[in-house]
């Protein structure tokens, strides 16, 4: 704030200056600007127009945003989070990328096991084996989610694709691992019958999709 | 001001609170400075005079700008609601008044009234911009659509600045009047769920596995003197000449308490339009508050959240109104989430201490975290049969929400497999069919 109000006099003082020469031109008679000391002046000013037009092309935006009030408040869809962070992966290797990673293997490698526990007829053990011999599903991309040495059965143009692509190769293969759940879910068959047996009366749950 | 003049600008997003006022340099001035600035270097260096003097109005509004202080803003704000209370969907015409209580002349002022979270404007605009002189009022009016709850209209968003708009001012006013419309829903009767087997001593419409007075064929057994004679098998007995009477399944009425998951967890939705799960659940617990209380049983409400609400089992006409008052007004059903902590295990217990020992539980959740599906499991493991009524918010739209779906069927299968009751109710299904189709699977 000092500056500032340095910086205002010292302007101020200046133009008033400047005012008093341009009305009396004999205040200024011992001074004589030479062609240096303008040109000074000249390419000063010249680099703060510069600073000044930089800092407004920045479009810096500095007035309040008035809140959104005429829509009720929108409430989040199940998923979104998932979503976030598979479209926020750390572009770089290190502890961060690790840990988000880490966090969406868990998610769908728990995920995956209890879909082929409920739809693919298998015990949890055999849910394990298969995910880690890749054995689970024929899409190569989601197999080689969980196993990652299977990407060698991903054929050579998808991998370059990959490799390319805006969106990571580990990305790509959440996305299929979702995928092939999904059609577990839409076609898989219950590993067992209706199991609400405990129910003692007029009953009113559903058996399984 | 000085200290909102630096670097420590508060953010665009941040809104201030009713006494406080936020001051932001709008930077509007920078481009003339920049202008100004190299018109006067190249005069200067080009030795053009004109070109120096057109430097010299630049600076002129630049320094206009400096001088700028922010606005002295005292104004008075009044609402007025065409009605205070509404049903659903009415549209209520909001009157908002300002008047300059200050001395100075505000030449740019903005308003946006609070509107609650959970109404839709309507009609109108909520917002306006205005000059006043002192003393002078300006009055904006608008239509919001009332829904179900109690709302609170927040304080009024006051933006103003001066004549060169080089600083804008933010304050929030609370206004004079109506700040509160209440919507409270007529508790209709919905179809009936059926329910779990555990039943209180009185007479009711739950079928048990004991036999005397009702309308389901139970056993027949040896005559007893006293029975009486409608109960008698008389083809047997013209048939054999010895009596029998005929037993039925006894109906008893049950103890039932209807629990709605309103933790923020729980404040999901399949899009923008749809209704959230609990606002779902809220409505559908009406209905099955009072379909239960007319088939006689007593019924009992619970908000398993903040603000944990509870209502113990009870019947009657003033019992419903209590209900219907809750379900509509009370903050524990708010239709957006409370921002108070939650502690879930503390309630659950609780929660378990309230319930009477032949209470069953109705629990109305999107089963979309885990711990809802514990709370659930641990609740019909203390002996109070659960059956879950779930609005299903999930969509298929990208692989988080279709990955969300899959957990969520996942989770209603796990409750399957040890006995609780889960009706999967989907958005735009209307929950009497729900639960037929539930109850059809079931059965067959």
């Amino acid at each position: 704030m000092s500056g500032r109000v340095l910086f205002v006099a010292v302007g101020a003082a200046a133009a008033v200056a400047g005012l008093a020469v341009a009305l009396r031109p004999s205040l200024a008679a011992g001074l004589s600007p030479t062609y240096v000391a303008v040109t000074l002046v000249g390419a000063l000013a010249l680099l703060q127009a510069g600073g000044a037009a930089l800092e407004r092309l920045r479009g810096e935006r500095r007035q309040a945003d008035p809140p959104e009030v005429e829509r009720r408040r929108v409430f989040p869809t199940p998923g979104e989070e998932f979503d976030e962070r598979l479209a926020s992966l750390p572009r770089r290797a290190g502890r961060s990328a690790d840990r988000h990673r880490a966090a969406v293997r868990t998610e769908l490698r728990e995920a995956t096991e209890a879909t082929l526990v409920r739809y693919g007829g298998l015990t949890p053990e055999e849910a394990t084996d298969r995910i880690e011999e890749g054995t689970w599903t024929e899409d190569v991309r989601a197999v080689s989610f969980f196993a990652p040495e299977a990407a060698r059965g991903i054929p050579l143009t998808e991998r370059v694709r990959d490799a390319l692509g805006a969106e990571r190769a580990f990305a790509r293969r959440a996305r299929a691992v979702v995928g092939v759940l999904e059609a577990y879910a839409r076609t898989g068959r219950p590993a067992s019958a209706a199991d609400d047996g405990a129910s003692t009366n007029r009953a009113a749950t559903d058996g399984d999709e | 001001m000085s200290e909102a003049r630096g670097r420590d600008e508060p953010d665009p997003g941040r809104r201030a609170t009713p006494g406080e006022t936020l001051d932001r340099e709008t930077h509007r001035w920078r481009g003339v400075n920049a202008l100004s600035l190299a018109a006067g270097a190249l005069g200067v260096l080009l030795g053009q005079p004109a070109l120096l003097l057109v430097a010299v109005v630049g600076v002129a509004f630049g320094g206009f700008a400096l001088a700028a202080r922010p606005p002295d803003v005292r104004v008075e704000l009044s609402r007025e609601l065409e009605r205070t209370a509404a049903g659903p969907e009415e549209p209520i015409r909001v009157t908002v008044t300002v008047r300059n209580a200050g001395d100075s002349l505000l030449p740019d002022i903005r308003l946006v009234d609070g509107v609650p979270d959970a109404l839709d404007v309507v009609g109108g605009s909520p917002r306006t911009a205005t000059a006043l002189r002192p003393g002078k009022a300006a009055t904006f009016s608008y239509t919001v659509r009332a829904a179900r709850g109690d709302h609170e209209f927040d304080p009024v968003t006051v933006l103003a600045r001066g004549f060169s708009g080089a600083i804008e001012r933010e304050t929030a006013v609370r206004a004079r009047g109506d700040d509160r419309l209440a919507c409270t829903p007529r508790l209709d009767v919905g179809d009936p769920l059926p329910l779990r087997g555990l039943t209180t001593g009185y007479t009711g419409r739950v079928v048990t596995d004991t036999g005397g007075p009702g309308t389901e064929f139970h056993a027949v057994r040896e005559y007893r003197p006293g029975d009486p004679l409608s109960r008698i098998d008389w083809k047997r007995a013209a048939r054999t000449g010895e009596y029998a009477t005929l037993e039925f399944r006894r109906e008893r009425a049950a103890t039932v308490v209807l629990l709605v998951d309103t933790r923020e967890t729980a404040y999901l939705a399949p899009d923008a339009d749809a209704p959230s799960a609990v606002e779902r659940s809220v409505a559908a617990a009406g209905e099955l508050f009072t379909s239960l209380l007319s088939t006689g049983d007593r019924v009992g409400l619970g908000a398993f959240g903040p603000g944990a609400y509870w209502l113990a089992p009870g019947a009657g006409e003033g019992h419903r109104a209590r209900a219907r008052s809750a379900l509509a007004t009370d903050g524990a059903f708010a239709p957006t989430p409370r921002e108070e902590p939650f502690f879930p295990g503390l309630e659950l217990r609780r929660l378990r201490r309230r319930l009477p020992a032949d209470a069953q539980v109705v629990l109305f959740s999107p089963l979309c975290d885990d711990y809802v599906v514990r709370a659930a499991r641990r609740l019909d493991a203390y002996g109070h049969p659960v059956t879950v009524v779930s609005p299903d918010p999930t969509a298929d739209g990208s692989a988080g929400e279709t990955l969300a779906r899959i957990e969520r069927r996942l989770r209603c299968s796990r409750l399957r497999e040890v006995g609780l009751r889960v009706v999967d109710w989907r958005p735009g299904e209307h929950l009497g069919a729900a639960v037929a189709a539930a109850q059809a699977r079931w059965s067959g």
